[in-house]
């Protein structure tokens, strides 16, 4: 079959490679008809995932039909259209019982080469994300295979288009996880650092939580454009301020600051600060991996008793932590991968009652072939992408 | 496919209790034998003093039950006291205290094997011959994992039966059971080749803990004790593996051994793993594409320790492991020059002046 893998930094190709085939008794084989590059895979590709190795096969964000099913599998059958959500979670584990599928306990068979890395910690298995997260084979492909197939994928009954679906996997339950975990009460502000298809999501969702107004941080003039458009945003060009944001949404907001602030960015952020040179030569000299800026922005900014909800990815340490303004203010701080098992339903139904169309973040649909040229596009944010939907089976 | 076996592990009765006379399962804190004899490894009290403590304790406790005040209560709660470590041969006072009525003579080896006995370094190691594991050599390895949704006595039966262990155990090839307690184990170990003892089961208590010992001759001498306990707010079975062993070839075997990722405590970490997963979940995650071809040739943290696996995941590790050290032990240039050194001195120097 036909995949994309990784052959090293800035380096993916579309590479001729054996058919996933079931392994344990709750496997199914997915043909797959949408993948979708994901902002995150932006970091493999840049090369800052340890542990990536030549060849391994890229994607955790994509859909398609049943072909085949382990004996272990009873509620899925061939033929059947799923969604598959990134996070590779046993189900039976006390953390995904809790509905904390992201933290699953079994699924990632390198969880001790982890929790060495991470000092003392390891989470669920993902697609085509590294060895340390398990080395599983991604979906950016013909076909994939996806263990514990009796509790990841989502049945999808109506012949909804795969557009409007693909993003359960990943960016829409990311980005409303981020907006539910702040608590919003009505009429709530909320500020939102990054308008990458998370940022987007987290916007909507936000909206859909009762927020009365969102405002969102981005310096590239189509995401900023998408962020008013799509999610109703006011937007803040982030490069164009004469005085720190935190200054601008403090005046902005009556004096309080934003009830609620998400940094829809994580470890790769773009500053502008001496902070931001300090930090790109401490990751540099891998002194320090993450670069922080939009997360020390937000703890700023954020109003008093608020909460800072952290989609964005952090994988090592970062300094300069303005712990004395979160403890002043009382925040709150939320993070994590996204629990996304236990969103699908219910985001699938939103969508199906048409409360959002995920579809309209989509500027890019593309034959599979030319995926290491979206990787690209995307990563250069050149051609106003936003965001690039693979079809595997497209010629 | 690969052939797998895709049914779920099975269950049965209580498969323990094999091979071990009644006198031995006594022994029910401790996994310590003497002259092949289990007995607990914290019993501390002798012989005499536990029929006396049982005799006085029970005078005092039915004197208390008969009073029916705050006295009569007092006087039971010590009453029973004075039964329990009479019943079980050890106590928390003298414990506390290090005391033992006890003799510590004669050929020792011992395994603690319940929670609160291992973690404060009360293994008993002997030195010469006569000696499981020469203590001059001894490495310890202690793992814990807590298995949820799965009482004590399901995982303890699964353990039992020797048989299953293969499974779970990716370095061991086969273990043949000799008669009730005495097994031959197979096992691999680096470089292809395969190391071959004899074992035996020294204590056994269904449900609570499972404890070995190589016998002469092992080429790699082991004693260990594996224990169940019920995890609190019903999260399950801890489980927690003790093992010492002594390493071929000494500390340089160590050494060889870590760069091949065959150290024994990432092997116990591993294999535990294998067996939470397999208990929780019905079967063991595997992430290679057997239509690639064969597995990888070594373990993930053998491949890890020779570079193969992309990135610097040792420096990685290593990194975090100098950044656990170094939040826990701040260098005296980092107090120097540190903020919240100069910030504490303000505030000390503010709440002087108040």
């Amino acid at each position: 079959m036909k995949a994309v893998a990784w052959h090293g930094v800035g380096d993916m190709r579309v590479d001729r490679v054996p058919d996933p085939q079931l392994v344990n008794p709750r496997d199914a084989i997915i043909r797959v008809t949408s993948t979708a590059i994901c902002g995150s895979d932006l970091h493999p590709y840049d090369g800052k995932i340890p542990s990536m190795m030549k060849g391994d096969i890229m994607g955790h964000e994509f859909m398609g039909v049943v072909e085949e099913v382990g004996p272990g599998v009873k509620n899925l059958k061939r033929g059947d259209r799923v969604v598959v959500p990134f996070d590779i979670s046993c189900g039976n584990c006390h953390y995904c019982r809790e509905d904390l599928w992201s933290l699953c306990d079994n699924s990632n068979p390198n969880a001790g080469a982890l929790e060495a890395a991470t000092g003392g910690f390891s989470a669920a298995g993902l697609y085509g994300y590294s060895h340390l997260y398990g080395g599983y084979a991604g979906g950016q492909a013909e076909y994939a295979r996806v263990p514990y197939a009796d509790v990841g994928p989502l049945k999808v009954e109506s012949d909804i288009a795969d557009e409007k679906v693909l993003f359960l996997t990943d960016i829409f339950p990311t980005g409303y996880q981020a907006a539910e975990q702040c608590g919003i009460r009505p009429g709530d502000t909320v500020a939102v650092w990054g308008c990458g298809p998370v940022g987007l999501f987290a916007i909507q969702s936000a909206y859909l939580l009762g927020a009365g107004r969102v405002i969102a941080i981005d310096r590239f003039p189509e995401r900023l454009a998408m962020a008013r458009d799509v999610g109703g945003a006011d937007v803040l060009n982030y490069e164009e301020l004469e005085d720190p944001i935190s200054f601008v949404l403090k005046d902005m907001t009556g004096g309080r600051g934003p009830d609620h602030v998400i940094d829809a960015v994580g470890m790769e952020a773009h500053g502008t600060g001496v902070y931001d040179q300090v930090d790109r030569v401490k990751q540099f000299t891998k002194v320090q991996l993450d670069r922080a800026t939009a997360l020390r922005e937000c703890i700023l900014a954020c109003g008093k008793g608020g909460t800072v909800s952290i989609p964005g990815v952090y994988i090592g340490f970062i300094d300069k932590f303005p712990m004395g303004a979160a403890f002043g203010k009382g925040l709150t701080f939320k993070m994590g991968q996204t629990n996304t098992h236990k969103y699908l339903k219910p985001l699938l139904d939103l969508i199906e009652a048409g409360k959002i169309d995920p579809s309209r973040i989509i500027t890019h649909t593309v034959p599979i072939d030319r995926a290491p040229e979206m990787y690209r596009t995307f990563r250069d944010k050149r051609d106003g992408c936003v965001k690039v939907v693979l079809k595997p089976h497209a010629s | 496919m690969a052939q797998r076996t895709f049914e779920r592990p099975a269950y049965g009765g209580p498969a323990g209790r094999r091979g071990t006379d009644p006198d031995k399962r006594h022994g029910r804190r401790g996994a310590t034998a003497r002259d092949g004899e289990a007995e607990g490894q914290d019993r501390n009290v002798n012989g005499v003093e536990r029929l006396l403590s049982v005799a006085a304790g029970g005078a005092l406790a039915a004197y208390g039950l008969k009073r029916r005040d705050w006295g009569g209560l007092a006087a039971g709660v010590v009453g029973g006291f004075l039964v329990e470590r009479g019943v079980s041969g050890h106590c928390a006072v003298y414990d506390a205290a290090g005391l033992t009525s006890t003799s510590e003579t004669g050929r020792r080896f011992a395994m603690p094997h319940t929670a609160d006995a291992d973690d404060a370094g009360t293994l008993v190691r002997q030195h010469g011959g006569s000696a499981t594991v020469d203590a001059k050599k001894a490495k310890r390895v202690v793992q814990t994992f807590t298995i949820f949704g799965r009482m004590p006595g399901e995982l303890y039966d699964y353990w039992r039966r020797l048989e299953n262990l293969p499974r779970i155990l990716q370095h061991l090839e086969r273990v043949e059971e000799l008669d009730a307690r005495r097994s031959r184990w197979v096992a691999k170990a680096p470089a292809g080749q395969t190391v071959e003892w004899e074992a035996e089961i020294i204590n056994d208590v269904p449900g609570e803990v499972l404890a070995w010992r190589s016998l002469p001759g092992a080429s790699v001498p082991n004693a260990g004790a594996v224990t169940f306990r019920e995890a609190p707010g019903g999260r399950g079975t801890e489980i927690k593996v003790n093992l010492e062993y002594e390493p071929p070839f000494g500390k340089l075997g160590v050494a060889v051994a870590k760069l091949f990722g065959e150290e024994p405590s990432i092997q116990v970490r591993e294999d535990l793993r294998r067996y939470k997963a397999l208990m929780e979940t019905g079967e063991i995650p595997v992430s290679y594409n057997p239509g690639q071809g064969k597995p990888p040739h070594a373990t993930f943290d053998a491949r890890v320790n020779r570079g193969e696996t992309g990135g610097d995941v040792r420096g990685l590790q290593e990194d975090a492991r100098d950044a656990h050290q170094a939040v826990h032990q701040p260098t005296p240039s980092d107090q120097a020059r540190g903020e919240n050194s100069t910030m504490t001195a303000k505030m000390s120097h503010t709440e002087a002046r108040r």
